[in-house]
């Protein structure tokens, strides 16, 4: 699996963003954006990102088809001007073949940028994967970030 | 068995997933193992077998279908 950055142009601030949602979702989404954390060494300079997966309703996509993909019918949606005025928002396209069946929002998918955190041990990919007190670390780190972003996202929806 | 957690905004409904494991969750860890998937809390775990093990990475084959609705 790899990340291709796109050359879109951001959506515009109106646009509506969605994410699966559910329950328990801080520890959730803390722990995605630091699995795929080596993920993304390929497209930036400064290493690896801590990043979380959204979709827009864009070009055709609407709110319930892209609901309807996922597999749980809980989501949360904001804007991307409200998303944008706290994290950077990334245009790109997960490169797996896994993702054929749901290939064609591949063009509606963002990543959010959660703020870095610098420390000389994120250098070494895997280490967050392996080292426990990098872990906690970064998980005390990110914990208010996913907690501004899941704000963003409430209240939790049912389609 | 061993429960595994995986993104699924990333993967949606695909029925191959891949996911970064930390060491404490690949120890033993082999292909063909049956595991159990937990995506988000309160949304049914279903079960998968590993196929592949690259470095810190798995991937994993549904065996249990998307259960739609809350």
């Amino acid at each position: 699996m790899a990340i291709r950055l796109r050359e879109d142009e951001l959506p515009p601030d109106g646009a509506t963003v969605i994410v699966h949602l559910g329950a328990g979702a801080h520890n959730n989404l803390r722990d995605k954006a630091i699995r795929s954390y080596d993920d993304y060494r390929d497209v930036t300079e400064s290493g690896g990102l801590f990043a979380l997966s959204v979709y827009a309703a864009l070009k055709g996509h609407e709110v319930r088809e892209i609901v309807g993909t996922m597999p749980w019918n809980q989501y949360g949606t904001c804007s991307v001007g409200e998303l944008r005025a706290y994290f950077e928002l990334l245009a790109t396209t997960i490169l797996d073949d896994a993702l054929q069946p749901v290939d064609p929002l591949q063009e509606v998918h963002f990543d959010v940028v959660l703020p870095g955190l610098e420390d000389e041990r994120l250098a070494v990919e895997g280490a967050l994967l392996d080292d426990v007190e990098l872990l906690a670390t970064v998980e005390t780190w990110l914990d208010p970030h996913v907690d501004t972003f899941r704000s963003l996202f409430e209240p939790r929806q049912r389609l | 068995m061993r429960r595994l957690t995986v993104d699924y905004t990333r993967y949606l409904r695909s029925p191959v997933v891949e996911v970064a494991l930390f060491a404490s969750e690949r120890v033993g860890l082999h292909v063909g193992e049956t595991v159990l998937v937990n995506g988000e809390d309160g949304i049914p775990e279903r079960r998968a077998t590993v196929i592949s093990i690259d470095g810190g990475k798995v991937k994993l084959r549904f065996i249990d279908p998307v259960r739609a609705t809350a």
